[in-house]
């Protein structure tokens, strides 16, 4: 029985120990480029601003080219 | 993909059959975390959940839920529970209140559970005229602390609503109402008895089936008084304001096809034009391990009265039939 007992409460302590990893972002899990991202909310945020800065570029940007009339010079890149 | 035995087949068995894509799992680590140190979590299935800390608790939940009377509750009611950051699929998620969850209970797949009080209040009558009042209201009054129970009172209200329809339309006598106040059996105009009275009347009674039922309607209501439902604050209002009432998880009816289970299924078609309310919402801090502690309490105590309601109604003649799961 106190076996038992033992065994169960070494169990917990391990789980506990596991999960504390978890909660402080060391477990190997968190250790992937995804899993950083996941858990860092300031790339979080600079994600979105680049996502919106992205995206008002393409409305400013996104015209389409004319050809330039017959004789023009050609746009200088 | 793994290496096949074949010269051409490929095999799959070593390639994994579920991907889970965890955005933040902050919450139900904090939650898993709480839940063992209160020894609510049994430290083995950390292991079954593969440990993953959402399967985990998962299953401390349905661990939860079988110790306090799962298997009666199935009996009668089709329910289910989760925990969610919002206190509704409609709802959006209170981002001022980062750590806040919610322990929701509400009925699956739009299901409503029966119980059939007119045999059991015949039988009461004859021993005290009082009872069968004091029978019905005891339980209705302990299981609608927990779940929303529709019986007589929301038919009669479901009538006059139908009646003041009517009266605007200019064929106003061609309709045929619902008769809900002939439905209900003259017993159930007696007072209800005092806890004394029933003690004293309890002491009395000489039949067998009469007497489980007082008893068990009596244990009913001293289980379902073990916790208090917690108040919702405004916030939590707010985020509900656009959905319905809560949809009953209980019929109660006097005898089966009666006037209350007409009203009740012409008034059913219309409870989920809109998302509902959950009947049971507990918000909770899972970074508190007390507020974690108190909610399972208190989550406890819903089960083992619905569990104990499920029994009443076992116990309670011309119910055989409503069963949801042997």
């Amino acid at each position: 029985m106190s076996r038992n007992l033992n065994s169960k409460e070494v169990t917990k302590r391990a789980v506990l120990a596991e999960l504390e990893s978890l909660r402080q972002g060391r477990h190997a899990r968190y250790q992937t480029l995804v899993g950083r991202f996941a858990r860092c909310p300031e790339q979080k945020s600079i994600a979105v601003l680049f996502a919106g800065a992205v995206e008002a570029s393409t409305r400013t940007y996104n015209r389409t080219p004319l050809d330039a009339p017959p004789g023009w010079l050609p746009p200088v890149s | 993909m793994a290496q096949g035995s074949g010269l051409v087949l490929p095999q799959l068995g070593t390639v994994p059959i579920m991907h889970r894509l965890v955005a933040d799992d902050r919450l139900a680590v904090a939650l898993a975390k709480a839940l063992l140190e209160q020894d609510i979590a049994v430290p083995r299935d950390w292991k079954r959940a593969e440990r993953d800390p959402t399967s985990f608790v998962r299953l401390t939940l349905e661990r939860w839920i079988h110790t306090h009377g799962g298997t009666a509750i199935r009996h009668r009611f089709l329910l289910s529970g989760m925990i969610a950051n919002s206190p509704s699929d409609w709802a959006e998620r209170d981002e001022t209140r980062p750590n806040q969850l919610f322990l929701i209970v509400e009925p699956s797949e739009a299901t409503c559970g029966c119980a059939t009080f007119g045999p059991t209040l015949q039988l009461l009558e004859s021993v005290h005229p009082q009872l069968p009042a004091t029978f019905f209201h005891l339980f209705v009054g302990a299981l609608n602390r927990w779940l929303r129970i529709y019986d007589h009172r929301d038919a009669e209200e479901r009538a006059e609503t139908l009646r003041e329809w009517a009266a605007e339309e200019p064929d106003a006598g061609e309709y045929e109402l619902p008769d809900v106040a002939g439905s209900v059996p003259p017993y159930m105009r007696q007072a209800v008895l005092e806890n004394s009275e029933l003690a004293h009347v309890k002491d009395r009674i000489n039949d067998s089936t009469a007497r489980t039922l007082v008893d068990a309607v009596i244990a009913l209501d001293g289980v379902s008084r073990g916790a208090e439902r917690p108040e919702l604050d405004d916030d939590v209002g707010e985020q509900l304001s656009d959905c319905n009432p809560p949809p009953p998880c209980l019929l109660a009816v006097f005898a089966d096809g009666d006037a209350i289970a007409g009203c009740f299924d012409e008034e059913a078609q219309g409870m989920m034009e809109v998302e509902p309310e959950p009947n049971i919402i507990i918000p909770f801090d899972p970074t508190d391990t007390e507020s974690v502690q108190c909610t399972f309490h208190t989550f406890g105590v819903a089960c083992q009265t619905i569990a104990a309601a499920s029994h009443v109604i076992d116990l309670m003649p011309g119910n055989d039939q409503w069963i949801i799961s042997r």
